[in-house]
């Protein structure tokens, strides 16, 4: 039986979609099975055409980026009634993406830096006339609307991708593994204490051995393994992009404190070698943070 | 908005990525009053790259766009060596090279087979549930493979050189963190080959297309505007050259340094829009509003840089002259650019070095600076511009993304057409073939 | 244990929170419930046993 799918665009970088898109051929198995219902970057419905639908009407809503706007919202909103399986898809999606990273700052403070100060304006205004408004600070989908699937990455790979389409499809469960980018990772490992940190720029990443052993910031031990270390495998650290394993609720805490472990230097030379442990430490899940958290509490308090 | 006045309201723009609405204004005798390209949403990346290494830059400015993540991986490299005065080995120029023309490959494919070809195979009075890429897929099943297969080759090239093509990461501040294997390169030398010949059968396609659609693209927004695009030593360039302008009459107004841009970039703040305007200077605001792309490339250069695109041009400049000014006629530019493309990658496989070893500087020392990074993105120049600390950590950004060049141009271009649709009736008149897809 | 702490305070102080005031609190957050319930136990039995014999001394 055809399935419905609405596939929705939140404040994003489109790469979820690109990585379905590059399924390539295999795209020919998967397309008759589907419905495409809602999918503005490919097909011409449109948002009034979305917000018509009956609810629960569409099988699955492939829901891509984070709230940035007030009207990311909204579409949130209206794609969880309409659909009867709510798929945050991507880490935007799951834990707010790297642009939970402006967290850090108020809204006011993005938005003077772009359209007042930048060197190139010549004009400085805040644009207002039939735009929707931008939220005062991201927060994760879930914990805005109730989600049903999860499938993080930074995107997702066309293999993760297809495997949750094929479980949601055949009416399956789609759990994420229990398993770490470590699991899938080809380089040898040796006993884990480091002296130095390096910075990615430095010196040489020598190939084949493991690069946290090497002393680079590589996440890979506290990031879920769904990737199959696409980045330690090409001599780079893993950024962590695709967020912590299941049941890690703050990836950043946990990845200081495990620091904190294997770490053989000073506290003064460790707190020296990660001047930036917001950038460091929480690549795309920064919205998802307790720290985050706390300070969306106070800063919606202040306003009101 | 007067009683009698109507607004129409498209929302959302399809087949576009990102978040865009259009409003258009009639007055009540059915003049179009003003038409607005809403950009309605933007992440603000120059605010949060603030206090970051700037190493870094290249893993996390790629995503501001996962169709085009090579130019921002690429662009961010460049400005952090400008910043820190660095020369990356010569070898690791060409991976770079080879990385950036796979993507301008499959993203000039993807815009052309699932963006464009819609409106032309299933027409512009199709119905909606017609007019995208699965339909196509659906309907003539030769067509849709070669697209896919096109796009792949593309994708998997630049996986192979980035290590994963949506958000590459293997270039960084002095030179690429991997070198290029020769069993991949062997690999890819031999797929360039069909990926040739399919370029051409694209070519053909396009021009055919260009044949059936020629009174809308000769008549309809036709707009002139200044143009900005990538050259080095006038050819047609997207990896590091110079920058040139070019003002509606066709005269090159400037030539300069990346560096030098803020001379010439000007960045209007429209109160209807996220995405700013971006205008020659000089020449104030709105009269310098200049569009990138494809197209604007085409005017700016003096030719192409390899042969078979050359041709190519030379075709659409004899059919159209230059500089050319029909909106349309960016699909037809596209399709000259992806034959460039094919043409440098293949130029790249073939030459020893990009499977040289050398391929990064073990000594990279960051300092106190500041740094351009410029590239072409398939949409247009990109510019990324970072301040740093003397430990090397981000203290200010300015970036002004490919889209962002063409905001006010589009909207200029809709402006003609809306004038010519509401007001003249020009769909009526019209010479449109008949659909290939009903 | 110091090292965690020291990163943690490098956490706070670029998230905008004064590291003295919320210090002690984080240590928990890390830890999160396990912690959380262990202070409230400590506090439970501090009461229960009363004032500490040594309090009048030096």
């Amino acid at each position: 039986m055809v399935k419905r799918i609405a596939l929705v665009q939140l404040s994003s970088c489109w790469g979820c979609d690109q990585s379905l898109v590059d399924l390539h051929l295999r795209l020919l198995d998967v397309l008759p099975e589907l419905d495409i219902v809602y999918w503005p970057a490919v097909v011409d419905y449109k948002l009034a055409d979305l917000e018509a639908m009956p609810k629960s009407s569409i099988h699955f809503g492939f829901v891509e980026g984070s709230c940035r706007t007030k009207e990311d919202e909204h579409l949130l909103n209206v794609v969880r009634e309409k659909s009867k399986v709510l798929i945050a898809w991507g880490s935007c999606s799951v834990y707010g993406g790297v642009q939970g990273l402006g967290n850090q700052w108020t809204i006011e403070e993005l938005l003077d830096r772009k359209f007042i100060k930048a060197d190139t304006i010549t004009d400085p205004r805040i644009p207002e006339e039939n735009l929707p408004g931008f939220t005062n600070h991201i927060r994760p989908n879930p914990a805005i609307v109730p989600v049903d699937v999860i499938l993080p990455g930074c995107p997702p790979t066309s293999d993760n991708t297809a495997e949750a389409l094929t479980a949601l499809l055949t009416g399956k469960p789609y759990d994420l593994p229990n398993k770490t980018v470590c699991d899938q990772c080809p380089m040898e490992r040796k006993e884990k204490i480091i002296k130095k940190f390096k910075r990615t720029h430095e010196g040489k990443i020598e190939p084949g051995i493991c690069i946290l052993d090497q002393g680079y910031l590589c996440l890979g031990f506290a990031t879920i393994g769904l990737c199959g270390a696409q980045c330690p495998t090409v001599n780079t650290p893993c950024k962590g992009c695709f967020g912590p394993p299941p049941n890690i609720k703050d990836h950043g805490a946990k990845i200081i404190s495990a620091l904190g472990a294997i770490a053989d230097m000073s506290h003064e030379e460790l707190k020296a070698a990660f001047p930036d442990p917001i950038g460091s430490f929480y690549f795309t899940d920064y919205a998802s943070s307790y720290l985050s958290k706390i300070r969306d509490k106070q800063r919606s308090k202040a306003k009101k | 908005m007067s009683k009698d006045e109507k607004t129409i309201r498209i929302a959302p723009v399809t087949r576009l990525e990102g978040h865009g609405e259009l409003t258009i204004k009639l007055t009540k005798t059915g003049k179009v009053k003003d038409v607005q390209f809403n950009v309605s949403s933007t992440r603000f990346f120059e605010k949060f790259l603030e206090g970051r290494f700037a190493e870094e830059a290249p893993r996390i400015a790629p995503r501001i766009c996962g169709i085009c993540p090579e130019p921002h991986h690429l662009a961010a490299t460049k400005a952090v060596e400008a910043a820190w005065d660095i020369t990356p080995p010569p070898a690791a120029v060409k991976l770079r090279r080879l990385l950036i023309n796979a993507k301008q490959y499959s993203s000039h494919a993807l815009h052309f087979f699932a963006l464009a070809a819609p409106d032309f195979l299933a027409g512009p009075f199709g119905d909606p549930a017609l007019r995208n890429v699965v339909a196509i897929i659906k309907a003539l099943p030769d067509v849709g493979k070669m697209a896919l297969e096109v796009m792949q080759f593309g994708q998997e090239l630049a996986a192979a050189v980035g290590g994963k093509a949506i958000h590459p990461v293997t270039s960084t501040p002095g030179g690429m963190l991997n070198p290029f294997s020769e069993e991949k390169r062997d690999e890819f030398l031999k797929r360039s080959e069909k990926a040739k010949e399919q370029t051409l059968a694209t070519v053909t396609l396009a021009k055919k297309v260009v044949e059936d659609y020629w009174d809308p693209i000769t008549k309809l927004a036709v707009t002139p505007t200044y143009y900005l695009g990538m050259h080095n030593k006038g050819n047609l360039e997207i990896y590091d050259g110079d920058l040139r302008v070019m003002d509606p009459a066709g005269k090159i107004v400037a030539d300069f340094k990346p560096k030098d841009y803020r001379k010439y970039y000007g960045e209007y703040v429209p109160n209807h829009s996220y995405a700013t305007h971006i205008y020659y200077k000089p020449d104030g605001y709105p009269k310098g509003i200049w569009r990138a792309n494809s197209l604007a490339r085409c005017n700016i250069a003096d030719k192409m840089a390899t042969p078979i695109a050359q041709e190519a041009l030379q075709e659409m400049r004899d059919a159209l002259g230059r500089p050319i000014h029909a909106t349309f006629a960016y699909h037809w530019a596209r399709i000259i650019e992806l034959v460039q493309a094919i043409e440098e990658i293949e130029s790249l496989l073939k030459d020893p070095d990009i499977v040289s070893t050398d391929v990064k500087l073990s000594d990279v020392q960051p300092k106190k600076g500041d740094g351009v990074g410029c590239v072409e993105a398939p949409r247009g120049t990109l510019l990324h511009h970072y301040w740093t600390d003397e430990k090397g950590i981000i203290t200010k950004v300015n970036m002004v993304v490919a889209t962002n060049n063409n905001i006010a141009g589009i909207e200029k271009s809709l402006m003609d057409a809306a004038r010519q649709i509401f007001e003249d009736k020009a769909h009526e008149s019209l010479k449109f073939p008949d659909p290939i897809i009903k | 244990m110091r090292s965690r702490f020291a990163l943690l305070e490098n956490l706070l102080e670029e998230a905008g929170f004064e590291v003295e005031r919320v210090h002690l609190q984080w240590a928990s957050a890390a830890e999160g419930d396990v912690f959380a319930e262990g202070i409230t136990n400590m506090v439970e039995r501090i009461k229960k046993l009363g004032p500490s014999p040594v309090r009048d001394g030096d």
